[in-house]
């Protein structure tokens, strides 16, 4: 059954994260779902703004939900928009909900935004993750699976806004499990912990970086301490607060340091297209498989 | 008006810094105030819509919405209520053209303020080269260097948008830059420009320019007609 | 009577600060609560009293708007809303938390990182 969904890549995947959509793009390509490109999207512009009184920060999120909205119909898609970073999911989810549940700023957006068509609502914004187990589905990944990755103990790292809050949430808040049971279907062995929806430091590098190590060492000394090997995660800003933490408190954590990697490349890995993989990436997942 | 034409003129009614006059139909909005006696020193330059120096700002009567346009091009019309804009003020960061990568990111660490974008339109709505600023501004976003230098190939700098976004982005320095790196590090190097400057600074016409320069006034005039009768240029440079 | 602040937040955000009886739940989740000079639900307090002091707290910045707070609170009170809503009232004023072109190896950081930052930081 082949389907064509539209995709909206965000910002850092297309600056510095492109190897998360190679893998992911190749991925769906094994199970017949095709991507298209929403035309011209801008930067979503995360995080979402909480204030009720003003529906600016709305405008750049809704104009890209519209304008997916337009390429599936010019390129004869689903209605179906795909996001990969857990960020851009959460906004362009908060958009399109407040846009449905406050009529008064929906009007506002509408009169706004008079140089795009209109949006009609009917657009499910959708995170990789929900579309791995609602369309794609376990059984199939599973049956897919060439390479398992066994002997592999993965820490998956949800970070906060790819489950909170509850209204644009792709699983529980509190016990979340639809990437560990992503990571079962290709053999890996998911890990417990107890910082696995915990908040990576967002945006905070950006105004006091210290801080943020704090907290990854902290999440990465509870992951280290369940026999994590590595980190899986679904949002190039936890990626990169991940790796760029640990690092700056590589001595705190003794040296071990968890390599961090997008679902989708280890999915593309067990699924045999190491095609798609940066030659580091798949050095450093077959460095763990072999248990270096 | 002591100048009077044949043909009975017809006015419209404008309004400059809220000083209201009667100017004739027809003129730009430059030849409006020169005819009310303004004497431009500072907002006029090219005078062909080309240097971005006469930015104007203007409504128009019973229309809330507000205008830009370039003086020297923009017509005057009835009711219109305006005022010129002749600075921007922005800051241009220092940078080394020559130590840098055609990437976004550099981009971006030298204009962090492009991260403010909320994706108003309000840039691209005020152009007066009907540019996609927006789309432009976003391109950095996404990475595409080379396509925010393709659409803004027609900036003439007027600093328009510049004034009214409300993220304080300074488009017109951002697309300065994208466009050099553009030029300098991804468009492909005409090959043939750099063989033709190297065989002309090694001398290959260095001879014949000299025996023009040393062949005077009546050489020069005879080799003028030859070029005007239709004579090829290469024929006329052997002889 | 509601405080100056309370209604303020109210208008921003829909919140009535009125409904927290400080059970502490928010403050004992919140992942920077060891960076915080004051924990949510003392931050919510304050606004209760009507105390604008509140607004120089450091805490409201060091939210990362992670929303654990939200999700635990047993009175479904928005509590990342609210501490919006701090920050909302005072980047309106212009009154920035970050200058932008004064980040520390701007270069290194993913754009999503200044995107953010952009919102949260900058008026």
């Amino acid at each position: 059954m082949y389907v064509r969904i539209i995709y909206y890549p965000g910002c850092t995947v297309k600056s510095t994260a492109m190897g998360y959509e190679k893998a992911t793009k190749a991925v769906l390509e094994e199970f017949d779902i095709e991507l298209i490109e929403v035309a011209n999207w801008t930067c979503c512009g995360v995080v979402y703004n909480l204030a009720i009184d003003s529906v600016v920060f709305t405008v750049a999120p809704l104009r890209n939900l519209i304008r997916a909205q337009e390429t599936a119909k010019i390129r004869e898609a689903e209605n179906i928009l795909l996001t990969i970073c857990s960020m851009c999911n959460h906004t362009l989810r908060q958009a399109d909900r407040r846009y449905r549940i406050d009529p008064d700023g929906a009007d506002r957006l509408r009169r706004y935004l008079d140089d795009e068509a209109e949006y009609e609502g009917k657009l499910r914004v959708m995170h990789l993750l929900e579309l791995l187990r609602d369309v794609v589905g376990y059984e199939n990944i599973r049956r897919k699976v060439k390479k398992p990755l066994k002997n592999v103990k993965a820490a998956a790292f949800y970070g906060c806004l790819l489950l909170r809050p509850r209204e644009v949430a792709v699983d529980d808040p509190e016990d979340p499990t639809i990437m560990e049971d992503i990571m079962l279907s290709i053999g890996i062995e998911p890990v417990d912990y107890p910082d696995r929806n915990e908040c990576c430091g967002s945006y905070g590098i950006v105004r006091d970086p210290e801080s943020m190590w704090e907290r990854v060492r902290e999440i990465a000394e509870s992951a280290i301490r369940m026999g994590a090997d590595m980190f899986v995660t679904t949002c190039p800003l936890c990626k990169f607060n991940l790796e760029e933490g640990q690092m700056k408190k590589s001595r705190e954590l003794k040296g071990k340091i968890l390599p961090v990697f997008y679902i989708s490349e280890l999915l593309a890995f067990s699924l045999g297209r190491m095609d798609s993989l940066d030659r580091e990436v798949l050095e450093k997942i077959e460095n763990l498989l072999r248990g270096d | 008006m002591s100048e009077q034409s044949e043909t009975p003129k017809r006015y419209v009614t404008i309004y400059f810094m809220g000083k209201r006059y009667k100017v004739p139909e027809g003129l730009t909005i430059l030849k409006a105030l020169e005819y009310l006696g303004y004497k431009l020193v500072r907002g006029v330059g090219c005078r062909g819509g080309f240097c971005g120096a006469c930015t104007t700002v203007y409504r128009k009567q019973g229309d809330y919405r507000l205008y830009v346009g370039l003086a020297c091009q923009t017509p005057v019309e009835d009711g219109m209520y305006l005022t010129q804009i002749p600075f921007v003020p922005a800051e241009k960061p220092k940078y080394d053209i020559d130590n840098m990568s055609p990437s976004s990111s550099i981009v971006l660490a030298l204009f962090p303020e492009i991260a403010r974008c909320i994706a108003c339109n309000t840039c691209t709505k005020v152009c007066p080269q009907d540019l996609q600023v927006m789309d432009a501004i976003q391109a950095i976003l996404r990475g595409d260097i080379a396509q925010a230098a393709r659409l803004t190939f027609d900036c003439i700098s007027c600093g328009s948008c510049t004034l009214r976004c409300p993220a304080e982005i300074q488009h017109f320095y951002v697309f300065q830059l994208v466009r050099r790196l553009y030029g300098k590090y991804i468009l492909p190097k005409a090959k043939h420009l750099e063989n033709r400057v190297k065989e002309i600074s090694e001398g290959m016409y260095e001879e014949k320019l000299n025996k023009i320069i040393e062949g005077g006034p009546e050489l020069w005039k005879d080799l003028a007609e030859k070029l005007i009768k239709g004579m090829e240029i290469e024929k006329v440079i052997q002889e | 009577m509601a405080s100056r602040l309370a209604e303020k937040i109210f208008e921003l955000t829909g919140q009535d600060v009125y409904l927290c009886y400080l059970c502490g739940k928010c403050g004992a989740g919140c992942p920077m609560a060891s960076h915080m000079d004051l924990l949510p639900y003392q931050v919510i307090h304050l606004i209760q009293l009507g105390d604008e002091n509140v607004l120089n707290a450091e805490s409201i910045w060091y939210c990362a708007t992670c929303f654990t707070c939200s999700v635990r609170c047993p009175r479904n009170l928005d509590v990342a809303r609210i501490m919006e809503g701090l920050r909302v009232i005072r980047l309106r004023k212009r009154l920035d938390t970050i200058d932008l072109r004064k980040v520390k190896d701007i270069e290194t950081l993913p754009p999503i990182a200044l995107v953010a930052a952009g919102r949260k930081f900058t008026g």
